[in-house]
């Protein structure tokens, strides 16, 4: 149980940085709101999902075999964890918005209301791939700490 | 079916918003005003808070949806500066609240 814990931690980090690096393309290449980056966005969200997934799977094992002593002997990774799961809500939220703002701005039929949603998804995806980057630093400092 | 997807998008960002900003009200109220044990004098617990605080947050994400739906269905335009601006002050609020009140 604790090689598949240790396993799944360790493809969870691996994802972790895949998905900074998927994030940060359609960061860059909405920068011009008449861009479409159908693929790139999807594959951004998906990484963000499995990643995602995958925490969430392994979370209730890190609270029941490491949170309590993380906190024993480094509160302050102990803290920078709880900061990570924070932080990783806000780049699932705000990379879903920005693949469903992207994925239905075509469907908009005003040229300014189009826009906007181009540039809310483009920021959506700036605010992911920069949080994105804050969570993977944070994880891996606390997997330097402790892990399964 | 076309004609409804814009209202659609606005519904569905709305929801997600919704669950972003309750996620971080709700931590950043128990932070501030809640009485939970040091974490390294608990051994095991069956509540998992984050997700918990999702689930609230997808409880009242389903009943801001509708109303978010019928505003875009009406007014368009302004539905979507309103949650175009209402995305950067949720991610603002947080990133502020995952760092100050972890």
């Amino acid at each position: 149980m604790t090689l598949l814990l240790r396993i799944a931690e360790h493809i969870h980090g691996h994802l972790g940085w895949l998905t900074v690096a998927a994030l940060l393309h359609p960061a860059i290449v909405l920068r011009n709101p008449k861009r479409r980056a159908r693929l790139s966005v999807v594959l951004a969200a998906g990484f963000v999902a499995l990643t995602w997934a995958l925490g969430a799977a392994i979370y209730p094992e890190y609270r029941a075999r490491l949170k309590q002593h993380l906190f024993i002997e480094a509160p302050r990774m102990g803290w920078m964890f709880e900061r990570k799961e924070h932080l990783a809500v806000g780049v699932a939220i705000f990379a879903l918005i920005g693949t469903i703002a992207h994925l239905s701005a075509p469907a908009f039929d005003d040229d300014g209301t189009r826009a906007v949603m181009s540039r809310l998804a483009h920021r959506c995806f700036v605010i992911a791939a920069a949080v994105a980057i804050l969570v993977g630093a944070l994880g891996v400092s606390v997997a330097v700490i402790r892990s399964f | 079916m076309r004609a409804r997807v814009p209202a659609l998008t606005v519904a569905a960002i709305a929801a997600l918003l919704t669950i972003a900003s309750s996620y971080s009200l709700l931590r950043g109220y128990d932070a501030l005003f809640g009485r939970e044990p040091n974490p390294a004098t608990v051994i095991w617990s069956a509540k998992i808070a984050m997700f918990w605080r999702l689930a609230i947050g997808s409880y009242l994400a389903g009943m801001i949806a509708p109303g978010a739906y019928f505003l875009a269905r009406r007014n368009l335009n302004f539905a979507v500066l309103a949650v175009a601006r209402a995305a950067i002050v949720i991610a603002v609020g947080l990133v502020a609240q995952a760092i100050a009140l972890p």
